[in-house]
């Protein structure tokens, strides 16, 4: 049982969908977003920025113990209910029972979201980072929050920034998956075997399964954003048209990102 | 003119400008607890969440109105928490980067006061010198990091700590030119503090809707214990700074020392 639910009413903790850039992490927000009773939208950094604000000062109220004022479990319900009180109104429109939160790439604290939200569920997308990077270059990868340029072509950094995620994610799932609340879910799965993959995704949610396509307002809506330019994404049924498009790239390129990322591509399971 | 005497009160102010003995001085009063939070820090939260103002209303149906509510409820939550542990009905946060956060403050809390503490630079510079240890010490400021032989080191510092100084005065007129945000800014001389505490805390209260309590002279606060305010540390630089170090300060600060009246008009660079 949700220890907050008394405090939270009807609130449910969200279903987080994470992986790095180009990994189907807008693909599936916009899947779930589908669903009878999940609702996405777009990217809000500010989010991801509270929860490390509440980790920092979970922290300090740690250390200081016996502090007067404030106690780390009324910081993190003032947290909670910031946060509830910023996504309530989406809920309520829609009438749906629980968000999904998805973030791109760069640093994030999912064991921070884990402790927020102890109901959580988590989604890590992969995807093979031959195919990531391809996609980066393909699609003018703008990533502002590695300081990239905008249409910067750059092999080896499109490649480091996915070693740089995975490396986030190695280290942090763990301590999700020891508590269930972790699902690993191939790019490759959920475009090649797209009903296998709903079927898994609804056990894991603990809902019907959600449907193997993206509306096109849904497409929209999740790469909407204040900060970064995403590239459109489809609307119709999911497509395999995009998995193994790395074979497009130059004999040189391919060794090039294999090498960068050879550790945690075999980790993976990318061979 | 602040009228509710239950919003919480901010004070601000560059560092060693007087903001930990007005906080205490304000924690001294029977109704006034002054707690420390991390006030500066969900502030800017506010104003990331802000700024994706047009997503959020299209995409979450969420107003500005709202988003200001929950972050200011969030800061509450810290404020009154902290309040309630010292069985008093209203909080003052004094911590000197306040001041950089003022106009979102302001923004938050429409009724609460924002006390800017205002000292002459060239104590404050004093003050902050003595504070920082020796000059012997590398010191970084802004990405510079100042060098030399130890006198050399002195004066880097005091010119970074007079510019400091001069970039946080600018706050004075962008409150004042902001209606909304004037009508509950409370600008107060660290000098007059010092040299008139009665007088300037019987002001300064009945400005933030509260009663002055004599009773509370002398101050006698949880959290710094007894605070005498020092005459001495009114003109201290008049000892504290040779010649080099008054000619740095004056370089960076001479013409906002002017224009705050920390300075006669005839007197020469």
């Amino acid at each position: 049982m949700n220890p907050h639910d008394e405090e939270d009413g009807e609130w449910r903790d969200p279903v987080i969908v994470w992986g790095a850039p180009r990994s189907g992490v807008h693909l599936l927000a916009a899947v779930l977003d589908a669903h009878p009773a999940l609702v996405s939208g777009p990217e809000l950094s500010f989010v991801s920025m509270m929860v490390s604000r509440w980790r920092g000062i979970d922290r300090i109220l740690d250390q200081r113990r016996a502090g007067k004022g404030v106690s780390r479990a009324q910081a993190r319900s003032a947290f909670r209910a910031a946060l509830r009180e910023l996504l309530t109104p989406l809920l309520a429109r829609t009438g749906k029972r629980c968000f999904v939160y998805h973030w791109v790439g760069g640093h994030v604290e999912l064991d921070a979201f884990g402790e927020l939200f102890p109901e959580a569920r988590f989604i890590i997308l992969l995807r093979d980072p031959r195919d990531v990077v391809r996609s980066l270059l393909h699609c003018k990868w703008r990533c502002s929050r590695a300081g990239r340029a905008s249409g910067e072509h750059d092999l080896g950094a499109a490649a480091g920034l996915w070693v740089d995620s995975m490396k986030t994610a190695l280290d942090l799932a763990p301590g999700l998956e020891r508590r269930n609340r972790l699902m690993w879910l191939r790019y490759e799965d959920l475009c090649t075997r797209s009903n296998e993959a709903m079927l898994r995704l609804g056990a894991f949610l603990g809902e019907v399964p959600p449907e193997p396509a993206v509306a096109p307002g849904a497409a929209a809506l999740v790469t909407m954003s204040m900060e970064q330019a995403y590239p459109p994404l489809r609307s119709g049924a999911i497509g395999a048209g995009q998995v193994g498009v790395w074979r497009r790239l130059r004999a040189e390129d391919i060794a090039t990102v294999e090498g960068i990322t050879a550790s945690q591509r075999t980790r993976l399971g990318y061979y | 003119m602040v009228a509710r005497s239950t919003s919480p009160i901010f004070v601000g102010g560059v560092p060693c400008s007087g903001v930990a003995l007005l906080g205490a001085m304000l924690d001294a009063h029977p109704g006034i607890v002054c707690v420390s939070s991390p006030l500066q820090s969900l502030a800017a939260l506010w104003t990331c969440a802000d700024r994706s103002g047009p997503l959020l209303e299209t995409a979450y149906a969420l107003r500005c109105q709202d988003v200001r509510n929950a972050f200011s409820n969030l800061i509450l939550s810290f404020l009154e928490a902290a309040g309630r542990a010292r069985g008093k009905s209203r909080v003052a946060e004094a911590t000197a980067s306040n001041l950089l956060v003022f106009p979102q403050l302001g923004a938050l809390f429409p009724g609460s006061p924002l006390i800017h503490v205002i000292r002459d630079a060239r104590d404050v510079v004093a003050s902050r010198l003595e504070r920082c240890g020796p000059a012997g010490e590398e010191f970084e400021h802004n990405g510079s990091v100042c060098e030399g032989s130890t006198p050399a080191r002195s004066t880097c510092r005091a010119r970074a700590f007079a510019r400091q100084w001069v970039d946080a005065m600018a706050v004075c007129p962008m409150m004042l030119a902001d209606p909304a945000l004037s009508c509950n800014y409370v600008p107060l001389r660290y000098e007059d503090l010092v040299r008139a505490p009665q007088a300037t805390l019987a002001s300064l209260f009945a400005s933030i809707g509260e009663r002055f309590d004599s009773a509370a002279i002398p101050f006698r606060s949880a959290v710094a214990g007894d605070i005498t305010p020092r005459h001495d540390s009114v003109g201290r630089w008049r000892q504290d700074l040779d010649q080099d170090l008054l000619g740095a300060v004056m370089d960076e600060a001479h013409r906002t020392l002017l224009e705050l009246g920390y300075l006669p008009h005839e007197e020469p660079v």
